[in-house]
């Protein structure tokens, strides 16, 4: 247990939260393009959804290094899994069981990948979005997940308004809507994100792109109306 | 008692003993050359006292341990007279044994030696100076054995002595009792007429719900009501104080009170203590400027908002009101989106749950509506109903009335000043 500070380290770069859905095509996941170093935003092009194999997407928050190094694992073993040759490939339950078991063993090891991961895919027609959360290597599926400050904000809005069967327009607009109210909420997010959507055909991951948000209420132009000496 | 003459006297007795018995005695032993045996029971009449003091101590643990286990195992060892219980009893025996027979040898020696002078223990004292005829011996010995009441003065000042005892349980592993804490949602809104509050009504005790109808919504003035999250006591505590210095200060001036006055005296009296008063409130009224809501956090800051959320299940109710909130909502819309927040809070989060209160404050009007919505009703109820296993006879009925009738003399005597 001595060693537990220098093993378990702390995250230095992190992203923020990660909102992944099911919609009637496939998956849809949104993330923004923030690095923080600390309470510095210090990177604002930081891609943190990529594609794995040609069945699944992988979005990640936490320590941006430990994703990187994920994404190596996982290269590796799509590329030994194309090297059989056999006509199958791995579909996103597989990928997911794999993450969770390196996850998993590294937490036993007490040197955890500080993340919380979100994998979602389709393979055959069969959607599947599960998580992987964090340096714990818990994991459950659902038909929508989030990680960090998503699971607070998010999640309630998804609860309400999720439906099976959203078109992708509507699987968009909800989705804006959760990163709005995280935009507005989480001091680490900021206003660039992506969305990515998977589908039996491939992966689509959109360019970066802003949200519009409001700030014109009229109790926000004169707070103090009224209540002299308040703020 | 007289401490400073208590003491005095203490320290006399000590020296006497020590100049004129101890040091002859050890001088004597010295000058013949034996050995001489430095056990209690060698320095004469203190010989019972040695069983004496075992058994008290004895006693004493006993007792102690009785605090540790509950009642319905401690008692049920006394009655039958078995385990600690029953040692408990032996050592009480002696004790009492012990002290009568001590009693009772200091008059022996009184009848015999006429005066007890040259004696300095306290016990040949009080013998001399009570009446010597009828004397309850159980009060000297009550007397001889409460050590504790002579040797501490009282005095002012608080009194440490449980803390130990808190200590000593939470070493054994006794947690002590958790804050009864109103994890929660509460927000507020402005809408087109006014505020409208929301609270749900869920009131925890750590992981246990202690009350599933509580009420969070206070009343302030007429015309202000605050919701509060935090602990219990404190927010229904500082909202009573704040509501009647309103009143007071209502009846002072003439006038409707505005919310920036409770407003004032609320964030500063959470703030002069610092933040250990765990209140967190939401406030909303409508006066003659207008409506406001405002949210105080314990450490004594305020915010003013169009829309706030507090309590654990702030970050859910947030969530819809950021997606949903827009300015100049109707009354039902604005219920609607309360309604709605609290009812994500309530499922999203662990701490809120229940039902939702509602209250809706306009200019010279409010609505309270207790229990708005009902989201968790008890789904079964068992259809047989409930039936007592035995016939329940009616042997004899007799009816008291609670009040007494009471006559009204008209055109009594007025009351003199």
């Amino acid at each position: 247990m001595i060693f537990v500070e220098l093993l378990c380290r702390y995250p230095y770069v992190t992203g923020t939260s990660v909102i992944g859905i099911k919609y009637k095509d496939g998956i849809l996941m949104a993330a923004d393009m923030g690095g923080s170093y600390g309470s510095t935003l210090r990177y604002k092009s930081v891609e943190r959804m990529k594609p794995i194999g040609k069945h699944s997407l992988l979005g990640a928050s936490g320590e941006i290094s430990d994703f990187q190094e994920l994404l190596r694992y996982l290269d590796e073993l799509i590329l030994y899994d194309n090297m059989w040759d056999d006509g199958n490939s791995l579909g996103p339950k597989e990928v997911h069981s794999y993450l969770t078991r390196v996850m998993y063993n590294r937490r036993n090891k007490f040197n955890p990948l500080w993340n919380s991961l979100v994998l979602g895919g389709v393979k055959k027609g069969q959607k599947y979005l599960g998580t992987v959360v964090s340096m714990i290597g818990v994991h459950f599926e659902d038909n929508h997940v989030a990680t960090g400050f998503g699971n607070h904000l998010a999640r309630p809005i998804l609860r309400d308004e999720w439906h099976e069967n959203l078109s992708f327009e509507d699987g968009v607009k909800l989705l804006e809507k959760c990163m709005l109210v995280l935009l507005y909420r989480d001091r680490s997010a900021i206003n660039k994100l992506q969305i990515a959507k998977i589908t039996e055909e491939g992966t689509t991951i959109s360019p970066p792109y802003s949200l519009k948000t409001f700030w014109g209420f009229s109790a926000f132009k004169n707070p103090t109306l009224g209540a002299e000496g308040s703020w | 008692m007289h401490a400073g003459r208590f003491l005095e006297y203490s320290l006399h007795t000590v020296q006497d003993l020590v100049h004129h018995k101890l040091l002859h005695l050890i001088e004597k032993q010295a000058n013949s050359g034996d050995r001489i045996d430095l056990q209690v029971r060698c320095l004469a009449p203190d010989l019972p006292k040695v069983p004496f003091a075992k058994a008290f101590e004895e006693a004493t643990e006993i007792i102690s341990f009785r605090f540790f286990v509950p009642p319905f195992v401690w008692q049920p060892m006394k009655f039958f007279g078995v385990g600690s219980e029953q040692r408990l009893k032996e050592a009480i025996r002696v004790v009492h044994d012990s002290a009568e027979k001590m009693v009772t040898d200091q008059r022996i020696e009184l009848s015999n030696a006429g005066s007890l002078d040259d004696r300095f223990d306290l016990l040949s004292r009080l013998i001399q100076i009570k009446n010597p005829d009828n004397q309850g011996e159980k009060g000297l010995c009550g007397i001889k054995m409460s050590k504790t009441a002579i040797e501490v003065p009282p005095k002012g000042g608080f009194s440490f002595d449980l803390c130990r005892r808190n200590e000593m349980l939470f070493k054994k592993g006794v947690q002590p009792p958790s804050y009864r804490k109103t994890g929660t949602t509460i927000v507020g809104l402005i809408f087109q007429d006014g505020v409208i509050l929301g609270a749900d009504t869920r009131a925890t005790e750590g992981p246990i719900v202690c009350d599933k109808n509580c009420e969070k919504i206070h009343y302030m003035a007429p015309n202000i009501y605050c919701c509060g999250a935090g602990t219990a006591a404190d927010t229904e505590a500082v909202t009573d104080m704040v509501s009647s210095q309103l009143q007071l200060h209502r009846y002072h001036t003439g006038r409707e009170s505005r919310v920036v006055t409770a407003l004032t005296l609320l964030k500063s009296h959470l703030f002069n203590y610092q933040g250990h008063v765990q209140a967190a409130l939401v406030l909303g009224g409508v006066d003659v400027t207008g409506p406001h809501l405002h949210t105080i956090y314990p450490h004594g800051s305020t915010d003013t908002l169009p829309f706030a959320t507090m309590g654990s299940g702030s970050l859910a109710a947030m969530a819809v009101f950021e997606s949903k909130y827009r300015e100049g909502l109707t009354k039902d819309e604005g219920i609607n989106l309360v309604c709605e927040a609290i009812c994500s809070g309530i499922f999203n989060d662990l701490g809120s749950g229940s039902n939702v209160d509602v209250c809706v404050i306009t200019k010279g009007q409010k609505e309270y509506l207790r229990n708005h919505k009902l989201p968790n009703p008890r789904t079964y109820v068992n259809p047989k109903g409930y039936s007592f296993s035995k016939k329940i006879e009616v042997l004899s009925t007799k009816v008291t009335p609670l009040k007494e009738r009471v006559e009204v003399i008209e055109g009594g005597e007025a009351m003199e000043e």
